[in-house]
């Protein structure tokens, strides 16, 4: 599980973030004290530090640039600032992604897991019962035999994937599908779930996904 | 400076020293002075006279004609004090002087101006920062607790409004603060979709996208906003059924173009030279949806700004198409030179 330390100076926000990110899974220390941030911050060793900007006593830049003397850690900055030369600035001074506020809480959640993944590159599948899913390569593997899906079906599935065994909403699925620019309409996403319905069976995956009337989908 | 306006100016001067060489010329011939010394006096008065007007006339024209000339060619007018120079007659002084003061003063005046339009974008900027914290805060409670789902319109709408003032601020600033380089026009449309899926997904707006995986030479941030103000109306404006909004580029020799296509209500003719004027918001600003004919002027305002060029194409009830223009990089690569 990895350990996400929120540096946010607004107590509020702080612990939605918080909340946020407990309810996916992750690990999340806060820091409450700015006054000794980077020793502070380094010495809870996380995998990725949430850094905003405007911050008491030292500001997130000089924070990032005292971090970067010493660690590799991945450093995400959030900001209300949003200018090009505020974005330029902080990626100069070695931040690894920057969002601006007020971000929406998927976004905020895919670039957190495409940060992680870099650090897990060679390890960029997914598994799904003795089936080896590939993003990269947009394919299926099961038993020798491969199966090729197109974007959608792709972002469907491993949508479904992330929470198998539970229900999945028609509205949850279209939020994800967008905020991964796979802009598609309802009738499409009917078509494509039944498409993949298809596929899933041509490789011996019958009926694993589910319809739930008035309820949405789920992948068992 | 003309010579005839100059003569009819001097018109008093030039008749009293007549009057007055005939006077003297009459009262020689009284007490009989020979009347050769009294020609040759007459011509030498005249020549006095004409050298004596002919130095004032010069010295005046050669000053006012410099003058004015370097006025003509001012694209500031209210500069035209700093390329005056000193002139060495004593009214010529005066009027230096005075407008010398006069420049001072407004220098003053338009300082205090410019400081306090700074001030007063930098408080909105300040403004903006800070309420964009509970924002943030609205929008990360509305996922954690879905309750309060149906919140998201109007903090969408808050958002927006938000976005509007900073733009308007920032594009009143006199001082330069965008960065143009190489953008991704694809990473910016995707974007401001997903910035608008909730009210494209409510209408059940179709999207297309067609190849837009060019890089364009802009301030991504700018675009992202004025992409959504265009987007925005496109959603708002739309038909019931079938709505469709399609965004695509066109590769020309000298600008890439950025189409924006809808099937929506569309413009009426008459309506449509005015859509990017300041507070137009026409017979469609008036069916329902909320307008404050902000939007498109501000558009105009930020392109211009960035250079690019912004146009609108429309047929009432059918369409709406915008086109945004970028020039390619051998013309920034032109200006800079």
């Amino acid at each position: 599980m990895a350990k996400i330390m929120i540096v946010e100076d607004d107590q509020t926000l702080r612990e939605e973030v918080k909340s946020l990110l407990d309810h996916h899974g992750y690990e999340t220390i806060t820091l409450t004290n700015f006054i000794d941030s980077v020793e502070e911050i380094l010495s809870s060793n996380p995998d990725l530090v949430l850094l905003d900007i405007t911050l008491p006593t030292l500001s997130g830049e000089q924070i990032l640039k005292e971090i970067r003397k010493k660690s590799d850690v991945f450093v995400i900055m959030l900001t209300s600032k949003n200018t090009e030369m505020d974005e330029v600035l902080s990626m100069s001074y070695g931040a690894d992604d920057y969002i601006s506020k007020p971000y929406h809480p998927t976004i905020l959640l895919l670039h957190i897991e495409s940060i992680l993944k870099r650090r897990e590159h060679h390890e960029d599948t997914l598994k799904y019962q003795d089936v080896i899913v590939n993003p990269l390569k947009s394919t299926l593997e099961r038993k020798g035999q491969t199966l090729l899906l197109s974007k959608n079906e792709l972002g469907i599935f491993v949508y479904l994937l992330k929470h198998v065994g539970t229900i999945v909403t028609r509205d949850d699925l279209m939020n994800y599908l967008w905020d991964t620019n796979v802009f598609i309409d309802d009738n499409t996403l009917t078509v494509n779930m039944n498409r993949l319905r298809k596929k899933l069976e041509e490789i011996g995956l019958e009926n694993v996904i589910e319809t739930r009337r008035g309820q949405g989908y789920i992948l068992l | 400076m003309r010579t005839k306006d100059y003569i009819k100016d001097k018109i008093v001067e030039i008749a009293l020293l007549l009057g007055f060489g005939l006077l003297a010329g009459f009262l020689l011939i009284v007490f009989q002075v020979t009347p050769t010394l009294i020609y040759l006096l007459g011509i030498l008065y005249v020549l006095v006279l004409l050298s004596l007007f002919t130095y004032e006339y010069l010295r005046r024209t050669f000053f006012y004609r410099t003058f004015l000339n370097a006025l003509e060619q001012l694209d500031k007018k209210y500069l035209a004090f700093e390329l005056m120079s000193k002139p060495k007659f004593y009214d010529g002084k005066i009027l230096y002087q005075a407008l010398y003061e006069a420049s001072k003063s407004m220098n003053e005046y338009v300082r205090l101006y410019e400081k306090n339009t700074i001030d007063f974008k930098e408080y909105i900027e300040l403004w903006v920062h800070e309420i964009k914290i509970p924002l943030s805060t609205c929008i990360l409670m509305m996922h954690n607790h879905p309750e309060l789902k149906k919140l998201a319109p109007e903090i969408r709408r808050i958002e927006e409004d938000i976005d509007q003032v900073l733009y308007y601020a920032r594009s009143n600033a006199t001082e330069k603060d965008y960065l143009i380089k190489k953008t991704s026009l694809e990473d910016v449309v995707n974007t401001v979709i997903r910035k608008h899926k909730e009210n494209i997904l409510l209408r059940n707006i179709q999207i297309e996208i067609q190849n837009v995986d060019v890089e364009v030479f802009s301030d991504a941030k700018w675009l992202e906003f004025m992409l959504g103000q265009i987007l925005s109306n496109s959603i708002k404006y739309s038909k019931e059924k079938d709505a469709k909004i399609c965004l695509s580029t066109i590769n020309h020799k000298d600008d890439t173009t950025l189409v924006i296509e809808d099937n929506g209500i569309g413009i009426k003719p008459s309506d449509l030279p005015r859509i990017f004027d300041k507070s137009f918001t026409g017979e469609n600003g008036r069916i329902g949806a909320s307008s404050t004919g902000m939007g498109l002027y501000l558009c105009k305002k930020l392109a211009s700004k960035l250079g690019l060029k912004i146009e609108a194409q429309s047929k009432e009830g059918e369409y709406t198409k915008i086109y945004i223009h970028f020039p390619k990089e051998e013309f920034y690569q032109g200006t800079r030179d």
